[in-house]
Parts: structure tokens; C-alpha cells; sequence
């Protein structure tokens, strides 16, 4: 069996461990659901309101979070366990999985499984309809269906290093949710926005320090905006491939100075 | 094992608000030695116990060893290999059992635990089957694997966790603290099939234990671990010569006793010790290689008319601390 193989069965077997609790699946897929259906609507008021911020209509708006949150939930379906990592070092959890002939990373990642079906599927639908909405406004060209592929592509790859990179803090400070709250939940709430809106310091965080605005804001200056070059793809590219690197750095580092736990 | 040691630096925890953040930033760091200039070697086929008191660094150095944590200093090697840099080729000849967690999918039937490993350690299903046949022989699983882990009794996941383990045909079989928190009947039942394992499949065993039993009924060999620092190798014969059978022997009079004063105690020496005073009851102390429990009593008996005796072997951990780290 390839690697690939056994992590489908591995995903398999999370989903039936799952199915143990079903009612509780349940509940948490209706909640879960309702929640990002409730967030979006929030912000589609707000904007009516408004008509627009700043030149940006509420269709683009809901472009630059139907990205977004695409790529978090994608990101949050296999990653799920970089993303809740601390119980990993706190219960030493992760010995069991050092004592797997995988890969650790891969241990990792297939040691837990989040479903996501709802919350992908309403992103998704946000992000269709202002595409759609865009498109029969000719306001851009088709072109804007493999970029936008492209760029959820890209914002997971973002997503997930920027989790990885917190994770592997964790094999230091062992605590990292708080962290997590930090570099995840606060600039993913931060990136619904186009930057423009905010001061130059939260800018220059969300490009250099933690690269989320090259998740949706920048390429879309570019897509739909068609304000800066076509420079701005390549670029978004070469962050998420530089941050990936960066990340699997700090991780594999950090995997020698964990520590476990206690008996 | 050549001077292996590790040493944690932590930084001292932060509470409330942004702990971690804080704790990030923080300077304070607080250093443990947990284990200083380990060398032991352990050949094939041996049964070796692996024994100290609680944070004597047992499980730091078998969490080294499986290639989970990195040494400070020194170097392991198993087969030749080092844990650290050849993690996975080691994980496949290994099998290693923490008794205070299981490897095993919790909410799924053990069957299911077999499934998933047999497929990451790449066994064909014709070697699958072979083994569990074998294994199930000295383990006797089938009857509770179709049975989600979390339903089973501590004795079967335990089972169960052994025969994960082996699965893959490990030629070295690690072992930390199998039989804790069992009842006797379990553990008697753990112990045989250790005993099966080692002696008519040939593995290699090394165990940790707080269990003095585990180690009388199946280690020819005792390691002795305190602080860190390796203070005993050798057989178990040995290890009691060097510290003998110390026994506590609990006395309770009818009347408040009678003892003999410091000066007449001094003159005739007795091969026991007082070790507690309370009213009518006396604790004494002996070691059963000098003397006989019978004559301990017999010269207790002159102090006064005995009610009750219990004698009772105190815990071998507390007497391997007391002997290597005499009275503070």
C-alpha cells in the first residue's frame, strides 16, 4: 500500500471513530453551519449599508472572503490536528505517532480528521455567486475561474504553513492555542476585509510577518480589481512555496526539542 | 547506550492572559537533568528490568531510545542504528508498549487497530494473518477484537496493546510499565505471556515496572536507575544480596511494653532495629538474611504480651532509594 493508500485508510477509519458519536456529529455540523451562514450575513449588512468601503462593492468583498474562507475550511479538513496541536504536546500524544514508521508530519496530519462538508460548501457558495455576480457585470473576464483555483490553491498552502509554523513554536513553549488565536482566528477575521481599510503596521504584519494578505487581498488587486500586474500571481505563489519552506524549517527543528510529557 | 543524558530546559510556565506568549518572551528557564551518563548495552534475547523510583528518568530514557526524544548528549543505538536519525527503519524493528496509554484507536474494535497497522508497517495479508495466528495464541485476543478499545477491560486493551505492538514482528519489544493499575489475576496473566514471548519467540525484552513480582518472575537481568545515573547491573540474585530482605514487623502489646533502657540496648546488640514507637504498638525493622523472623519475635516477646504481629515487605522502590541515598 502507497502512502497515499494509507492515509485514505487512516482517513477512513478517523470518519468511522466519528460515526461512534453520531448525534454529536450532528449537532456540531448544524452549528457549524449555521455559524458561518450567520458571519457572512453580518458582514453582507453591513456592507448593503453602506453600498461600499473605500471603492470595494459588496460583491468583491464577498470574493475576498468566499477565498478565504475556501481555503480555511480546506485547510482546516486535512490539517485539523496542525491547527489543534497543543494536546498533541501536552498529553504527549505525539509519541504514539513518532512510533509510526511515516513520516511524522504525515502522522500527524491523518491523526485527525475534521469534516468540513458544510462550511466548504457555503464558501463556496459565497464565492460562486459573487463570481457569478462579477462575471455578468463584466466587470472581469473568465480568466478569473483558473486564477481563482489557483489562488485557493496558494491560500490553503498560506494557511497551512502559517499553522505548521505555529505548531512548531508549540515544541518550545508547549502551550500555542493562545498563539493559535493569534496568528490563525485574529488575521483570518482581519482578512475578510480588504487591508486597504486598516493602518500601515496591521498591513505590513498581514504581508510580511504573517503572510494572510497574499491569501485573497493581493492576487485579488490583480483579479478583480485589475489595479496591479499580472506580477502579483507569481508572487502570491512564490510567499506560499517561501512559507512552506519556512514552516517545514521551524518544524523539523522543533521536532528534536520536544519533549513529551511525564508519567 | 554511551553517556546518554538529557536535560530539559523549560521556561518557567505564565499564568492568565496570554501565558504562552509571555512564557515565549520569558528569560526564566528552569533546567532538569533527567538522565546524566547513561552506558548499558542490552544483547539479543535478554529479558532485562528496568527499575527506579518515579522520575528517576526510566521513561525519559526509554522515550530516547525509541527514537521519541533527542538526546542532550551521548548516543543510542539500537541494532546499530540511531532512533534519531533513522526514526522510521528503527520504528519497524521495534515494538514499544507505554502501560498508561494505549497505541490502539480508541473508539474502534481492535480489529481495526490490526488493520491500519498491519498497513503502515506494510505487511502482506497472508503475513497479517500469520502473525495474528501466532500472536493470538499467546494472547488470545480473538474473542473481544471485534469490541471498540475504550469497551475493554484493562487486562484485554493491554492484550490487545502487546499484540499491536508485535505485530510487525518487532525483534525488540519495549516495554513501560505493562502491568500497572492491574488487578493480580491480569497481571499473573500479562507476565505468562511475557514469559511466552521471550522465551519461545526469542524476543528481546526490556521493561520498566513498578512492580517488584515482574521483575523476581521474569528478568534475568536488573538495571537500577536513580536520579538519572545507572547505580545497579546485574542479576536479581545479586541485586538482593546487595540489599538484602528487609522486612517491617509491626507489633501490637497488650499492656504498654517494657524496653530496655539505652544502656542495657547498647550492650546486647540485636540484629533488629526500632523503627517506630506508639503506645502499645512497635515497628521494627530487620533484614532477613541476618536474622529470622521467628527470633525477632521471640526477643520482642520478653518486652511484653504480644496481641498482634504483621510483618510485611516494605516497597522495593522505597528500599532502593533508601540504600542509594542514605538518610538525608
Amino acid at each position: 500500500m502507497t502512502w497515499m493508500g494509507i492515509c485514505w485508510l487512516l482517513y477512513k477509519m478517523n470518519v468511522k471513530a466519528r460515526m461512534q458519536y453520531r448525534l454529536n456529529f450532528v449537532l456540531m455540523t448544524m452549528l457549524a453551519s449555521v455559524v458561518t451562514v450567520a458571519e457572512f450575513l453580518g458582514l453582507a449588512v453591513v456592507l448593503n449599508a453602506f453600498g461600499s468601503i473605500k471603492g470595494w462593492s459588496v460583491w468583491e468583498i464577498g470574493y475576498l472572503y468566499g477565498v478565504l474562507m475556501t481555503a480555511k475550511y480546506v485547510y482546516r479538513a486535512f490539517g485539523s490536528a496542525i491547527n489543534n496541536f497543543e494536546p498533541y504536546l501536552v498529553n504527549g500524544q505525539l509519541d504514539q505517532l513518532l512510533l509510526r514508521p511515516m513520516p511524522l508530519l504525515l502522522a500527524v496530519i491523518t491523526s485527525r480528521t475534521r469534516m468540513v462538508g458544510g462550511e466548504l460548501l457555503q464558501s463556496l457558495t459565497v464565492l460562486g455567486v459573487c463570481i457569478a455576480r462579477l462575471l455578468s457585470e463584466g466587470r472581469v473576464t473568465p480568466w478569473i475561474l483558473p486564477q481563482t483555483l489557483f489562488i485557493l490553491a496558494t491560500g490553503t498552502v498560506i494557511m497551512f504553513s502559517v499553522g505548521l509554523a505555529t505548531a512548531a513554536i508549540g515544541f518550545w513553549i508547549t502551550r500555542v492555542e493562545d498563539l493559535s488565536v493569534l496568528t490563525d482566528n485574529a488575521t483570518t477575521t482581519a482578512c475578510q476585509l480588504p487591508l486597504s481599510l486598516f493602518p500601515d503596521w496591521l498591513r505590513t504584519l498581514l504581508l510580511a510577518a504573517i503572510p494572510f494578505g497574499f491569501i485573497n487581498y493581493v492576487p485579488a488587486m490583480h483579479i478583480v480589481k485589475g489595479e496591479w500586474g499580472g506580477w502579483t500571481l507569481p508572487l502570491t505563489g512564490a510567499v506560499a512555496a517561501l512559507s512552506l519552506a519556512a514552516a517545514l524549517w521551524l518544524w523539523r527543528i522543533g521536532v528534536a526539542k520536544y519533549q513529551s510529557t511525564g508519567t | 547506550m554511551k553517556g546518554l543524558a538529557k536535560t530539559f530546559r523549560t521556561s518557567v510556565p505564565r499564568e492568565g492572559r496570554f501565558g504562552a506568549v509571555r512564557s515565549l518572551l520569558s528569560r526564566e528557564k528552569r533546567t532538569v537533568q533527567a538522565v546524566k551518563r547513561l552506558d548499558f548495552a542490552v544483547e539479543r534475547g535478554e529479558f532485562v528490568g528496568f527499575i527506579g523510583p518515579n522520575g528517576a528518568g526510566k521513561s525519559t530514557t526509554i522515550k530516547m531510545l525509541c527514537g521519541i526524544l533527542h538526546p542532550s548528549e551521548g548516543e543510542v543505538l539500537v541494532f546499530g542504528r540511531s532512533p534519531q536519525r533513522e526514526r522510521r527503519p528503527v520504528a519497524r524493528r521495534i515494538g514499544v508498549v507505554f502501560g498508561q496509554r494505549t497505541q490502539l484507536w480508541w473508539d474502534l474494535p481492535l480489529k481495526d487497530s490490526f488493520a491500519i497497522l498491519a498497513a503502515m508497517f506494510r505487511l502482506t495479508r497472508s503475513e497479517k494473518e500469520r502473525q495474528l495466528d501466532r500472536l493470538n495464541e499467546a494472547l488470545s485476543f480473538r474473542d473481544f477484537w471485534d469490541t471498540p478499545v475504550r469497551k475493554l477491560s484493562l487486562g484485554q486493551r493491554m492484550r490487545g496493546d502487546l499484540a499491536a505492538a508485535l505485530l510487525h514482528d518487532p525483534e525488540l519489544l519495549v516495554l513501560d510499565e505493562p502491568t500497572i493499575g492491574m488487578d493480580a489475576g491480569a497481571k499473573r496473566q500479562i507476565r505468562a505471556h511475557l514469559k511466552f514471548l521471550n522465551e519461545h519467540l526469542g524476543k528481546t525484552v526490556l521493561l520498566t515496572t513498578h512492580d517488584m513480582n515482574d521483575i523476581e518472575q521474569l528478568c534475568r537481568r536488573v538495571l537500577v536507575i536513580n536520579r538519572g545515573e545507572l547505580i545497579f547491573d546485574g542479576g536479581m540474585a545479586q541485586l538482593r544480596g546487595r540489599i538484602g530482605m528487609p522486612t517491617l514487623i509491626r507489633v501490637v502489646y497488650r499492656r504498654e511494653p517494657k524496653l530496655p533502657d539505652a544502656e542495657l540496648w547498647a550492650s546486647q546488640p540485636r540484629p533488629f532495629r526500632i523503627a517506630g514507637r506508639r503506645e502499645r504498638e512497635l515497628t521494627v525493622s530487620c533484614n532477613r538474611t541476618e536474622t529470622r523472623v521467628l527470633d525477632v519475635l521471640r526477643a520482642l516477646g520478653e518486652w511484653g504480651e504480644v496481641d498482634d504481629v504483621l510483618v510485611e515487605e516494605p516497597d522495593f522502590e522505597d528500599i532502593v532509594h533508601e540504600i542509594y541515598e542514605p538518610a538525608k
